[in-house]
């Protein structure tokens, strides 16, 4: 592996990974309701909770489509489970290709065959 | 006929895989785990299973008259409704079971296709057959437990089926209900048949690897995570609702079907009893007995030259099939083991002249030359 392609993958890695803890730091979000009340925040975060709302802000409109989705299949407690798990499986698969990057380079089977005596 | 179709389906199945190795490399191709796939929502099932069972109340105690009552329908409505992560296990463990039933057919299909299954691999194909059965099974099960109105459907449809049997009928439908009426009894037996055929999967997957050399039973973590994301998605964009609650006092007329597990309970309904069980023991016997139907020209089984052979145990350690054992060798040799070939397990696959760095070992009609080329081709292919 040349020095380029592996710069390129560790770049790629990089970025998977990043998003991966993004959207991890979306599940709490998700575990609140999707909302940007902080009264469930435990009293060691409140300190930072103001930062954490501005945080999630920008994902306010993906918890109202998710909220407005899960009512219309019929649920309607624990709305904030069914979020997080969406974000937990985004998490997974975007960690799984990050995973598959690093691992392609141990993929590359050394056949040896046996010279015949 | 068969076998140029067989061919053409093994080459079918192996460019596509040739296709996916491109994509995914070998080590993250979900071909390679078809037989571990299944096995991964096993544990996925068992252990969302558990966290369930924690909270269920196998009781049918007049499920009719007050939802302030605990019973096996309020216990399920409490995991859904107000459990932290309650529906979401729920929803886990039914998707799960699912998706066990999707790989278990795509695992057949592979197997098939690739023509694994017959010879000395028949013990695989049926064993695999009695636990797709008993997965069904144990799925239809999990049906019962939730006791809604599709249980109580379900559940009398069930005794319906059982009792029209000739001889062993009243028996089994005794059995099952526990009884003769749906009592409490009846849930637990329920709840027993669930979980205790759950666990009795473990002694058969036994047999089912008994003669592998070296099974694969778990797929690498970044497909795993594959699988749980997978079902998770689907937990989200299909959330779990129960129905009514059964009552005893009422016959539900239609309900929704899983066709994964509860396709046979569609075809009760549309036929006769009796070509019911006709269909059923018709469909799993010819399963079960295609390892033998299909019959093909006998394998030529590999040979080993005696005096060339040093009994390193390199095509022992090899070969897919336990096809070869080192014994003691012969009071003249040189050499304290030597390899021979039981010719009713080889299939005369080759990988065990590859392996010898000896030349001790031939495979009749198929030259050295020849399985070393196609090793060529292959590695450079790869």
């Amino acid at each position: 592996m040349n020095r380029s392609h592996f710069t390129i993958i560790s770049s790629v890695v990089s970025v998977l990974a990043l998003l991966t803890i993004l959207v991890s730091c979306l599940m709490p979000f998700a575990e609140i309701g999707l909302n940007d009340s902080t009264q469930s925040y435990p009293g060691w975060l409140q300190s930072v909770a103001g930062l954490l709302v501005t945080f999630y802000k920008p994902f306010m409109p993906i918890g109202n489509d998710l909220t407005k989705y899960l009512k219309t299949q019929g649920v309607m407690t624990n709305l904030g489970d069914y979020a997080y798990i969406v974000f937990l499986s985004i998490a997974m698969l975007i960690a799984s290709l990050a995973i598959g990057i690093v691992g392609r380079e141990d993929a590359t089977e050394k056949t040896v065959i046996p010279e015949k005596k | 006929m068969y076998q140029e179709i067989l061919k053409l389906l093994n080459f079918g199945t192996l460019e596509i895989e040739k296709i996916v190795n491109k994509i995914t490399t070998h080590k993250y191709n979900p071909f390679y785990y078809h037989g571990a796939l299944p096995q991964f929502y096993l544990w996925v099932l068992y252990l969302s299973g558990l966290l369930l069972f924690a909270y269920y109340i196998p009781t049918v105690d007049n499920a009719y008259l007050s939802k302030s009552l605990v019973n096996a329908w309020t216990s399920v409505d409490y995991i859904t409704k107000t459990l932290p992560f309650g529906a979401i296990f729920r929803g886990m463990h039914r998707y799960a079971g699912d998706a066990m039933v999707i790989t278990i057919i795509l695992h057949m299909i592979r197997v098939w296709f690739t023509d694994r299954y017959r010879q000395y691999r028949w013990v695989q194909w049926t064993s695999g057959i009695l636990l797709f059965v008993l997965v069904l099974f144990i799925g239809q099960t999990g049906y019962y437990l939730v006791w809604d109105d599709r249980s109580l459907g379900l559940t009398r449809m069930t005794v319906t089926s059982l009792a029209w049997l000739p001889i062993i009928g009243q028996p089994l439908k005794h059995w099952f209900l526990n009884g003769d009426l749906i009592s409490n009894l009846t849930m637990s037996n329920f709840l027993f048949i669930h979980i205790g055929l759950s666990f009795s999967l473990l002694f058969f997957l036994w047999i089912h690897y008994v003669r592998m050399t070296r099974p694969v039973l778990t797929p690498p973590p970044a497909i795993n995570y594959i699988l749980v994301a997978l079902v998770l998605l689907v937990v989200f964009l299909c959330p779990i609702n129960s129905g009514q609650m059964a009552n005893l006092n009422h016959q539900p007329t239609t309900f929704d079907i899983d066709w994964f597990f509860l396709f046979p309970y569609w075809l009760m309904a549309k036929v006769s009893l009796l070509s019911y069980w006709l269909i059923m023991f018709l469909g799993v016997g010819a399963l079960t007995i295609i390892p033998w139907f299909i019959r093909t020209k006998p394998v030529e089984a590999a040979e080993v030259v005696t005096n060339k052979c040093t009994g390193c145990s390199l095509c022992y350690r090899d070969c897919p099939w336990q096809a070869i054992e080192m014994v003691v060798a012969p009071a003249n040799s040189r050499f304290k083991l030597l390899a021979t070939v039981k010719p009713y397990r080889c299939t005369g696959c080759g990988v065990c002249v590859g392996a010898c760095a000896f030349d001790a070992i031939d495979v009749p009609n198929l030259p050295d030359a020849q399985v070393l080329d196609q090793i060529k081709g292959l590695v450079s292919a790869s």
